[in-house]
């Protein structure tokens, strides 16, 4: 599969640490002088997007994103890189949102999405459109004008056509152009202002002639479409009105070209966007295991949606993307404890780990027809770049192609360690131990930042994190725990949140932070707790429940579980993890307040400091004016900060960096 | 009363227009046309009257709605008094508003923006012809201000500029809040008093710091001989903070404040003419949450002179005659907007005005005449005139005829009603008779709940409840707005007696007024409907969760959870524990006094088909109170709808969004009750 979708939970620190964060070059024998990384260092970072290696395997195109801090924005570039030199030129330019490169089948063409410049005889700002850009010279030529612009799209196996997904325009259109735009809420977000349009399927000649409109309905479509062989059907995820907030009712459907009539293939949840192998006999899409929701499998089935067969079962573990290779085996990315790694689904249920060395696989990977692997990945001393591994039988590990990062790499940076401690309950945890540059002085007591990842499906990685290594550059120790729900160990440790998905987690974090203590290393006058998201959740629930800490920084924190069911655009998440709706029962009531931090506000003595985005639709903004208020009652010192913008996270280079500092230095003071 | 949570009472406002299409007269008397949304859309709306000093002519807003671009368009009409004739003053001016007449009287400056989605800036327009002069340029607009006495320069208030930084333009960092709301984008910023030259020259600033002018609105005043500026002012720009809000002198020169005098809250100040004294509103009971009294001081050292606290009904209006010997005022009384005169040293009177009502918007000229927005029962709000020299109960002159097409339109008939509450509280409240009433036949009926809860529903035209229940009237309903405990309509005992149970003690007013009609034998009891904005919403939300007759309900814009409403909305923690006796969340048994007043706490009990209505950017009253009622509904299987309106505000302000509102809200009774 491509473009797994994270599953639609709370935000998610791992995503933050692959964009915004580097890594640090292989640190030479003797480190003499070299720089500790600063906060202004990562200026410099370039992230690396959605590699795609030509069929033929000799280039490999690559998204390279870079952040342009005067006018505030990200700038993306489609760069081809020659798989055997890394040489690089660059293919698009001046088109900042360029995306969703796709190599023509017989590879003699990209196809991509961009936004056309704004054109000033129009009123309506422009929307993304498909280009193709043919690879013996010329400039890429625009191939769709959908109204509400192209999400997604497919070549068709001959290369002559493209199946694409475009977003209709509101039903509401006419009366919202009167100004007359009130909508319904149903399972909307606090944040919504309107209501989403549905999605659907066109086709096009590959020169643009010929749009037509395939599916009609309230129903939409997410995800990329996949062509059949015999180019008749197409397979996709469909949801069943145009929200996708309640995520795990997604289904994958084969529709019919001709007749635009959608049949079901997998009934599966939170299924995403299927693939077709290369012999051209059997699906393979990711969907959640039917007995633990929190965790998605790779499944297998014949192009009728038959014999379906959870082929991961074995691996156990988050499979966050599937490819197939060139004979028919299957490739799939996790977790597992604190790497990411590439696995080779055998025939008889068993994998084999890919020998990826060092590194950690950061986003997809595909495969070529000869079976050469390309993917982005991180060392724990070098932030994102492009690797290719070739056949098994040639390689024996992967061969770096590119030097984005190395001025970031260049740095004196912390070693990272993985640790690992027995719950109660007999589960075994593991976290990750940044220290700092300078190596660890016998008998020397040092701060200790405990820095919470969100999810909870996520992980932290040895591999590169650039926040953790600022926070180690200051001289602290950073402690990431990869507490119970955390994406690493399997399904009965993702599950094991439920339906304690603050109590449960919280008690991996205390029991993680007396493991690091019995180092011997602490300062314990000096510890910190602080995370995003359900990181924030967890640093919330630590201040209410233990006081050892020096200070905390919550950020986009779910401070109260039936504010997060009644507001946030995951309609699944808390009934999925916590229980059917606060509103269920009294007991159902009770639960979700046993699991909110705000029940508990009263207990802080930590001076903490709030962080949130002020439309932040996934954890709403209110929980954190929420926590605030009740924490400032209790006298205990509090500050709240806002972030003026939409989303779960900052999206722009200058609240990021924002954030970075405020959160460094909370603790700075501190300390 | 600026404050709270209500909408409707800030009618003129509010009021629905629409462009003015006048039918040519009916060429025979025909039977009147029933009231509809597309006639409602030709209602004109008249504010801010300003008479000249001489008392010859007078200058009003005249706001009418253009339902294609979706917005109120203004402008500026002057009226003369003895003939009635009149003329538009301003064409092509977008957003014309606060007009004043230079003490002269021969030029009359106002403020309007240069361009649409820009701010606001002084125009001077001469009366002598020629077109209006622009005199500021300010990056953020011009809030208010006031010509010099001698009328060569004005003081205004303008917001300072963002903060220069080196990142783009639009970039705002991020920034810390204490109090203020869960909608805020940008830090509050304070607004400065400036000194300028009438020709826009010589610019200069007064006041430096985090002064703010008052959130809910302040006028500027010289005194007399132009030394000083007195101006309603609060410690910083978060709108929460106009709970801190006072009345200052500062001085032109220097820029030195004092207040006039010490204590907390008070607002309005009004200078005498002879520039010694001043009229200051302050409240009774400490926070600006409740009664209003006017009080007259001494301008040096704050002496109270003399209190008006006998009129006891909140003050909205108050103002000196030219002798300086009486003081005008403006408070509801009853179902009726009344004024009242208060010789100084005597006893208040309320003047007889016959069958209109005195809204709370007027001027006085030299002569001591005073032009006003008048309303009555049929008619939504024109302007009027009380000539000085009539006698105390002379009837005003009606000067316009704005909204003369409503005379081919069937109007329902409005009556004021009362009862007993079943604790003995006496109530009142206005009933509106369904078109074509007939007496011994039952009707559905209809409860339109004011918001506030200080504030009144009245009898006269002029509000968007009033137009509500015209059209609910239209379409076969009787309806009832009571003036439940808490208004502001029967003094201040009546108004306390909502604390500290701020919704159930509401509550038992409501029922018992639906209990004292249908004993009337008008009812039809199957078919009894609840409604209301604002603190109607929360009456709404509560009267579903306490009976199960209702047949509908709509809610709009409700306070479901008094919790939410103190951590997140623009009043702050204040007014939430004003009105519940003192009490604050943070304590066991304050917790449970919030919740056991929050209609949420008894969303279980709701069996009523629920329309919710909200705007999404509402600071007010959050809307994230009503996703958890609507979660809380729909989680049962109840049947709820719950319609959201992308606009920033606590009620839509635009005339498309007005109307949508009321549609869907007249709809939804049709849907169930019809």
């Amino acid at each position: 599969m491509r473009h797994h979708l994270p599953p639609a939970l709370i935000a998610i620190l791992a995503l933050i640490v692959s964009t915004a964060i580097p890594a640090n070059a292989a640190p030479p024998p003797q480190q003499q002088q070299q720089r500790v990384l600063q906060e202004q260092d990562l200026r410099a970072l370039v992230t690396l997007l959605d590699p795609q290696i030509a069929p033929d395997g000799k280039h490999v195109a690559l998204v390279v994103r870079r952040p342009d801090f005067a006018k505030n924005k990200y700038r993306n570039e489609l760069v081809l890189i020659d798989a055997r030199t890394g040489a690089a030129r660059t293919l698009v330019r001046e088109r900042d949102d360029v995306s969703n490169a796709r190599w023509s089948p017989a590879g003699d063409r990209v196809a991509f999405v961009a936004t056309p410049p704004k054109d000033p005889d129009d009123k309506d700002e422009p929307s993304p459109q498909l280009y193709v850009l043919r690879l013996d010279g010329g400039e890429p030529a625009r191939i769709t004008d959908a109204k509400k612009g192209v999400e997604s799209f497919a070549w068709r196996p001959d290369g002559r056509a493209f199946a694409y997904v475009a977003r209709d325009e509101s039903p509401d259109a006419k009366r919202i152009k009167e100004h007359d735009d009130w909508f319904e809420v149903s399972d909307n977000a606090w944040t919504s202002r309107a209501n989403r349009a549905p999605a659907h399927l066109w086709t096009i000649d590959a020169d643009g002639k010929h749009a037509h409109r395939v599916t009609h309905g309230t129903w939409s479509l997410d995800g990329e479409p996949a062509f059949a062989p015999d180019a008749r059907r197409v397979y996709i995820t469909r949801t069943p009105s145009a929200s996708t907030n309640h995520y795990r009712a997604r289904t994958i459907v084969a529709i019919d070209l001709a007749t635009g009539t959608p049949h079901t293939i997998a009934n599966a949840s939170s299924s995403d966007s299927p693939i077709v192998s290369p012999d051209g006999k059997r699906l393979l899409y990711g969907a959640e295991h039917p007995q633990a929701f929190a965790q998605s499998e790779l499944f297998t089935a014949t192009l009728d949606g038959a014999h379906a067969r959870d082929v991961s079962a074995r691996l156990d573990r988050n499979v966050q993307f599937g490819i197939f290779t060139p004979h028919d085996r299957i490739v799939a990315g996790a977790n597992d404890a604190t790497r990411a790694r590439l696995f080779e689904l055998q025939p008889d249920g068993t994998s084999r780990t890919l020998p990826l060395g060092d590194i950690d696989v950061n986003g997809g990977a595909n495969a070529s027809r000869d079976g050469t692997l390309a993917f982005t990945g991180i060392t724990p001393t070098h932030p994102p770049e492009l690797y290719v591994l070739e056949p098994a039988a040639a390689a024996t590990q992967p061969r770096r192609l590119t030097h984005y990062n190395d001025t970031v790499a260049a740095h004196a940076l912390g070693r990272t360690r993985t640790l690992t401690w027995r719950s109660a309950d007999g589960f075994t945890v593991d976290g990750v131990l940044t220290e700092p540059p300078a190596a660890v002085a016998q008998g020397k007591k040092y701060p200790l930042m405990v820095l919470i990842h969100g999810g909870p499906t996520a992980t932290s990685l040895e591999g590169f994190s650039a926040l953790a290594q600022l926070m180690a550059a200051r001289g602290w120790l950073v402690f990431q725990p990869n507490y119970r729900g955390s994406d690493n160990l399997g399904r009965r440790f993702a599950m094991a949140t439920v339906p304690h998905i603050t109590s449960a987690p919280g008690r991996d974090v205390l029991d993680g932070v007396d493991a690091v203590q019995k180092l011997g290393i602490v300062d314990a006058a000096r510890i910190g707790v602080s995370g995003w998201s359900e990181g924030g959740l967890l640093t919330s629930w630590l201040i209410t429940q233990d006081h050892r800490w020096r200070a905390a920084m919550s950020g986009a924190a779910v401070n109260d579980w039936t504010g997060y069911a009644d507001m946030t655009d995951a309609q699944d998440f808390a009934p999925s993890f916590i229980g059917p709706s606060p509103w269920a029962s009294e007991k159902m009531r009770a639960l979700y307040a046993a699991e909110s931090p705000l029940t508990y506000a009263s207990n802080v003595k930590t001076p903490t400091l709030i962080l949130t985005d002020a439309g932040d639709q996934r954890v709403p903004t209110p929980l954190s004016y929420e926590f605030y208020h009740a924490v400032r009652a209790t006298g205990t010192p509090v500050e709240m900060i806002v972030f003026p913008v939409n989303g779960h996270n900052p999206s722009d280079p200058l609240h990021r960096e924002e954030r970075t500092h405020l959160w460094i230095d909370w603790f700075a003071k501190h300390f | 009363m600026r404050r709270l949570l209500v909408v409707a009472a800030a009618a003129a406002s509010l009021l629905p227009a629409g462009l003015v299409a006048r039918p040519a007269a009916p060429a025979s008397a025909a039977e009147p046309k029933p009231l509809t949304f597309d006639a409602l859309r030709a209602l004109v709306a008249v504010r801010e009257p300003r008479i000249a000093p001489d008392g010859s002519r007078v200058v009003f807003v005249r706001s009418v709605a253009d339902f294609k671009a979706d917005r109120n368009v203004n402008e500026l009409v002057l009226v003369d008094v003895a003939t009635g004739a009149r003329r538009v003053l301003t064409h092509d001016r977008i957003g014309v508003h606060t007009p004043r007449w230079s003490p002269a009287g021969d030029r009359i400056a106002y403020l309007a923006s240069p361009a649409r989605a820009q701010p606001p800036q002084l125009y001077v327009l001469p009366l002598a012809g020629g077109d209006s002069e622009k005199i500021t340029a300010v990056k953020s607009g011009i809030d208010t201000f006031a010509w010099r006495p001698d009328g060569n320069g004005f003081a205004y208030l303008a917001e300072d500029d963002p903060p220069k930084t080196k990142a783009p333009e639009d970039f705002v960092p991020a920034f810390p809040v204490k109090d203020d709301h869960f909608l805020t984008r940008a830090p509050a910023r304070p607004a400065h008093l400036w000194a300028v030259g009438a020709d826009g020259t010589n610019a200069k600033q007064i006041t430096t710091g985090d002064l703010a002018p008052a959130s809910d609105g302040t006028e500027i005043a010289w005194t007399p001989d132009a030394s000083a500026l007195v101006a309603t002012l609060q410690p910083n720009a978060v709108y929460a903070s106009s709970y801190r809000a006072r009345t200052m002198v500062i001085d032109v020169a220097t820029g030195t404040q004092r207040p006039v005098r010490d204590g907390g809250f008070d607002g309005g100040g009004v200078l005498a003419h002879d520039g010694k004294r001043i009229a200051l509103a302050i409240p009774r009971h400490e926070s600006l949450d409740f009664q209003l009294d006017v009080s007259v001081r001494d301008l040096a050292g704050g002496r109270e002179v003399q209190s008006a606290a006998a009129i006891d009904r909140n003050a909205h209006w108050f103002e000196f005659t030219p002798d300086d010997k009486t003081l005008l005022v403006a408070t509801a009384d009853g179902v009726r907007n009344v004024l009242w005169r208060y010789p100084l040293g005597g006893t208040p009177a309320k003047a007889d005005l016959g069958d209109v009502d005195f809204g709370p918007d007027a001027t006085l000229a030299r002569d001591g005449s005073v032009a006003f927005v008048g309303q009555r029962r049929d008619d939504p709000n024109e302007i009027y005139v009380l000539s000085a020299n009539a006698n105390a109960n002379a009837t005003p002159k009606r000067l316009t005829n704005e909204n003369a097409f409503l005379a081919d339109h069937a109007l329902a008939r409005r009556d004021r009603v009362d009862w007993t509450s079943d604790d003995g509280t006496r109530v009142d409240g206005v009933l509106t008779y369904p078109i074509g009433y007939q007496p011994g036949k039952k009707y559905p009926l209809v409860l339109d709940i004011h918001g506030g809860p200080v504030a009144t529903s009245t009898w006269d035209f002029g509000s968007t409840e009033g137009i509500l229940c015209q059209i609910l009237a239209a379409h076969g309903y009787l309806v009832l707005q009571p003036n439940y405990r808490g208004s502001d309509n029967s003094g201040d005992a009546f108004l306390q007696a909502i604390v500290p149970h701020v919704t159930s003690g509401p509550g038992r007013d409501n029922f018992a007024g639906v209990e004292a009609l249908k004993k009337l034998g008008i009812v039809d009891e199957t078919r009894i409907g609840v409604s209301g904005w604002s603190g109607g919403g929360l009456q709404t939300g509560w009267l579903v969760g306490h009976a199960t007759f209702w047949r509908a309900a709509v809610a709009g814009a409700g306070v479901y959870d008094w919790y939410e409403e103190a951590v997140l909305a623009d009043n702050g923690e204040i007014f939430p524990a004003d009105f519940l006796g003192g009490a604050t969340p943070w304590t066991k048994e304050g917790r449970a006094a919030y919740d056991a007043e929050s209609p949420i706490a008894f969303a279980g009990a709701i069996r009523t088909p629920l329309l919710i209505l909200s705007d999404t950017g509402d600071q007010r009253v959050p809307i994230t109170q009503s996703y958890a009622l609507y979660h809380a509904l729909r989680a049962r299987g109840r049947p709820v709808t719950f319609i959201a309106f992308p606009r920033t505000g606590h009620f839509p302000t635009d005339p498309v969004g007005r109307e949508s509102v009321l549609k869907l809200w007249t709809g939804w009774f049709d849907r169930w009750m019809k």
